[in-house]
């Protein structure tokens, strides 16, 4: 115990000291950590509407609440939401983690065991996680008492305010976000502050080579498609099966593209690397060059964007034809439409948000690759390159791979939509196409905002520091 | 006279990093007396470094053997060899080896806080080394915020904290101007004088070399002469 | 330096005459000024007269068309003498010394006689000596700054001549090409 608050002091010691991107790093964990309690709280307290815990029959103003049948659909949009949260924790876990990984061999050096440097990284991010498990608590509550005053007693009400939280799902899950995040943080630094050399052995590193092993991974992404579309033209032309077997079809269609996907973000980084470096242009050059020395790092930050593309194109596509659908046959219907837009309109806000915190965690790549690459823009602008230049070439760097990515995405998103049995309805291009430019361009806008960052990082003033 | 027996002793060390590389270290043999100045020179890329990792626990050789008194170290846990290199041997680099986020004070009681001593004991003692290498006017500085001599003497401080048996140093002057480099070299030798620690001190610089009481010149990996003799303390 | 022993040293290879052993002295040390024949023929002398060196032959002028030309030889007193010379480190002194300690890499390959990479070695560890003494002093705790700085005028002038028997031990096959040619 004693060697436990020994190095909590010892983690707070190196906190109070942090540079300001530690203490960016922590400040945009916790806020995630904030996020992810917030949804997973919401989602406990719509599992128990209706039940013996949560206060008799639902009468609220939106049907999706009341449908004991919509319920689990709800729940698990807001556990969904949960996932880009992680990713974007996962992506906050990587700024300054070189000079992280400096640290921790300082501390391996001074005699730190390789457990006690990994207790103490992880005390870090588990009580910052925490402190934003708790924070995001507290927000919940204050939510749920503010809506509860504005929308007063009686009558159908909008916000299920009248449910009691739910204090056996709700101490887990405050407890879960700070466990999971420390988890990922682990996993995310395995390879940290092993070597206690790590100090001075910088540069002496060989070049990241792709590995036959890694290699072989993105054969992954044509076969995946290829079963995709096996399973598509199954299900369209050859089974007639019920509603389950295609709904199940579609799941593992979706799920086959999405495979497809990450692993072929990596595969396509290489391709579009190679090329643009045969180019005779600055940046695209210093682009294609950065993209082939290391293909997944181009992956593990577009990751979550290219999820996000798959399912908002598919989503949208489904929208619209649901609506034209609704259109088409309104007296089918026994509950009025409004209550399938609100439904979508719903689902597409959720989107959204999963959308902006996507986007933020691109935002959190790309200013942590400018800043851990500072010395060599530097070096690169001390001898002359254009700032314009280095703009352009990261601006490259995001737009090479995640152009053909996201048209890979939007096709799959295109073909998944086209299977579903709306008659009457033809498939949209206008939406999804436009959904999937405007990702692209949010991608751009993104990294754009990072630039700034470039002006100042690539001075060759930074040159000195060390 | 009898020599007393090595305070480490090394016999035909090889290292290498890689495959396909060029070993490092080629069947290196190299021992330290307790409480000698040991300089090792040669040119960039002897294994000069390599042989001091080995030395002090912070790589194990591919084969051969380490001796720290009775404890072959190149068979030693990490856990252990970590123990060893907070409690028994000092290490001082070129620079970097000083955590950036701690003040000058908690890097210097860095060791002893990870060893578990108190707060209060480990930063009074870390206080008095400051105090000796003439930086304690520095010990609520950062690194970032410290010349490179007094960067260099709170690693002293730190290194020496543990009145260790022995210090490794690699090439601690070498980001030195020469009266900087002075300055820490002469801390460095009062300091292992007084408390007995025996010093490896890695050097391409003669000027620094003659601190020593001998010298071990590494050439291709393996020790090529040795120059003056052993000195008794 | 001595002009006799580095004579010596060029005799040891091959006998030769005056002119010879002046043109043979300048190629190898091109930085030196170059030797005046009559120091040659003087030093030449001095070495018959102290049994070092002795007379092979003369040739006469008559013979060969060209002036009297006497070719001298080393004695075995003189490879002794040019050995004791050659086995000497140099005083570390603060004035360089390394024209000193060149002249006699370069004897000692024109010789043959001994190692040049060892000669180097153990001029390494004299100099070596000498600066462990003058840090010592320099270091003592009542050393006056006086001390300090007349310590570390030697100190800097003994590292010039390590620095560069440092790069002469790792030229010193291409050097051997070298003489050998000349």
């Amino acid at each position: 115990m004693r060697g436990l608050r020994a190095d909590a002091r010892l983690a707070w010691a190196l906190l109070r000291g942090s540079p300001g991107s530690e203490r960016w790093r922590l400040t945009l964990t916790g806020l995630g950590a904030v996020l992810g309690t917030g949804f997973a709280l919401a989602a406990t307290v719509v599992a128990v509407i209706g039940t013996r815990f949560g206060g008799g029959v639902p009468r609220y103003t939106n049907d999706l609440l009341n449908e004991s049948g919509l319920r689990p659909g709800v729940i698990a949009a807001l556990l969904l939401l949960v996932l880009p949260v992680l990713a974007f924790i996962g992506q906050c876990t990587r700024i300054g983690a070189l000079q992280r990984e400096r640290r921790l061999a300082a501390l391996r050096l001074a005699g730190a065991t390789p457990r006690q440097v990994r207790r103490i990284s992880a005390l870090e991010t588990g009580a910052v996680c925490g402190l934003g498990s708790l924070a995001g608590l507290a927000g919940f509550l204050a939510l749920r008492a503010v809506l509860d005053a504005a929308q007063g007693g009686s009558g159908p009400q909008t916000w299920p305010t009248d449910v009691p939280v739910p204090w056996a799902a709700a101490v887990p899950v405050v407890l879960a976000v700070p466990a999971l995040a420390t988890l990922e943080a682990r996993f995310t630094l395995r390879r940290a502050g092993a070597d206690p050399l790590g100090v001075v052995s910088k540069g002496r590193r060989p070049r990241p080579r792709v590995g036959r092993g890694r290699l072989a991974l993105w054969a992954l992404a044509p076969l995946a498609l290829l079963a995709a579309t096996g399973l598509q033209l199954l299900n369209t032309s050859v089974l007639n099966g019920g509603m389950a077997m295609s709904a199940a079809l579609v799941i593992a269609v979706v799920v086959l593209c999405a495979v497809a996907l990450l692993f072929g973000t990596a595969g396509l980084a290489l391709v579009t690397g190679r090329l643009a470096a045969r180019s005779s242009r600055p940046a695209l050059l210093i682009a294609g060059e950065r993209l082939q020395a290391d293909p997944w790092a181009a992956a593990r930050s577009h990751a979550a964007m290219l999820l996000t593309a798959l399912i908002g194109v598919g989503f949208v596509g489904v929208r619209r034809m649901m609506i034209d659908y609704l259109d088409a046959w309104p007296e089918s219907f026994a509950i009025n439409s409004a209550f399938y837009t609100d439904g979508l309109n719903l689902t597409g806000l959720a989107l959204l948000i999963g959308l902006s915190v996507t986007i933020s965690g691109l935002v959190v790549g790309t200013v942590e690759s400018v800043i851990t690459r500072r010395r060599t823009l530097a070096a690169l602008s001390a001898t002359g390159v254009p700032r314009s230049v280095l703009s352009r070439a990261v601006l490259l760097e995001t737009f090479l791979p995640l152009a053909p990515t996201i048209a890979v995405a939007t096709a799959c998103g295109l073909t998944v939509v086209g299977s579903l049995p709306f008659e009457g309805t033809s498939l949209p291009l206008l939406e999804p196409l436009l959904t999937a430019a405007a990702l692209l361009a949010a991608a751009l806008l993104a990294t754009t905002a990072s630039l700034p960052l470039l002006r100042r990082t690539a001075h060759p003033a930074e040159l000195r520091y060390e | 006279m009898t020599t007393p027996p090595p305070l480490i002793e090394a016999r035909d060390l090889v290292k290498s990093y890689g495959a396909g590389q060029a070993p490092a270290l080629r069947g290196a043999i190299l021992h330290l007396a307790p409480g000698e100045i040991l300089a090792v020179t040669g040119p960039s890329g002897s294994g000069k470094s390599t042989l001091l990792h080995c030395l002090s626990g912070i790589v194990t050789p591919d084969s051969g053997s380490v001796r720290y008194g009775s404890e072959r170290l190149d068979q030693a846990t990490e856990t252990r060899r970590s123990e060893l290199r907070r409690t028994e041997f000092g290490v001082v680099f070129q620079f970097g080896q000083l955590v950036g986020e701690l003040t000058a004070l908690d890097n210097v009681a860095l060791p002893l806080l990870l060893a578990g001593t108190s707060r209060k004991k480990a930063h009074e003692s870390a206080g008095e080394w400051l105090e000796r290498f003439g930086v304690r006017g520095q010990a609520a500085l950062r690194p970032g915020e410290m010349s490179g001599g007094q960067g260099q003497r709170v690693a002293l401080a730190r290194a020496m904290v543990t009145r260790p048996k022995a210090l490794f140093a690699d090439e601690p002057t070498g980001a030195l101007d020469s009266l900087a480099g002075e300055q820490v070299m002469t801390a460095l030798v009062h300091a292992a004088r007084e408390s007995g620690t025996a010093v490896l001190l890695i050097t391409h610089d003669a000027q620094v070399a003659a601190y020593a009481d001998r010298e071990a010149t590494v050439r291709d990996g393996a020790v090529a002469g040795e120059t003056g003799a052993e000195v008794i303390r | 330096m001595s002009t006799a022993h580095i004579l010596l040293s060029l005799l040891a290879s091959e006998a030769g005459h005056g002119y010879d052993l002046k043109r043979r002295h300048d190629d190898r040390f091109p930085q030196a000024r170059p030797l005046a024949y009559g120091q040659v023929y003087t030093t030449l002398q001095r070495l018959t007269r102290d049994g070092l060196a002795e007379v092979a032959k003369t040739e006469d002028p008559e013979d060969s068309g060209g002036p009297e030309r006497t070719t001298y030889r080393i004695t075995e007193a003189g490879v002794q003498a040019l050995r004791t010379w050659l086995s000497e480190t140099v005083p570390a002194a603060p004035v360089s010394a390394a024209s000193e300690i060149f002249a006699k890499v370069v004897a000692i390959m024109a010789s043959g006689f001994g190692d040049p990479a060892d000669f180097l070695r153990d001029q390494r560890a004299a100099h070596l000596t000498r600066m462990r003494e003058l840090t010592a002093a320099k270091t003592a705790p009542n050393a006056t700054l006086s001390a300090v700085l007349s310590a570390d005028y030697a100190l800097n002038h003994l590292d010039a001549d390590l620095r560069w028997m440092d790069t002469t031990a790792q030229r010193l096959d291409a050097l051997a090409q070298e003489v050998r040619t000349s």
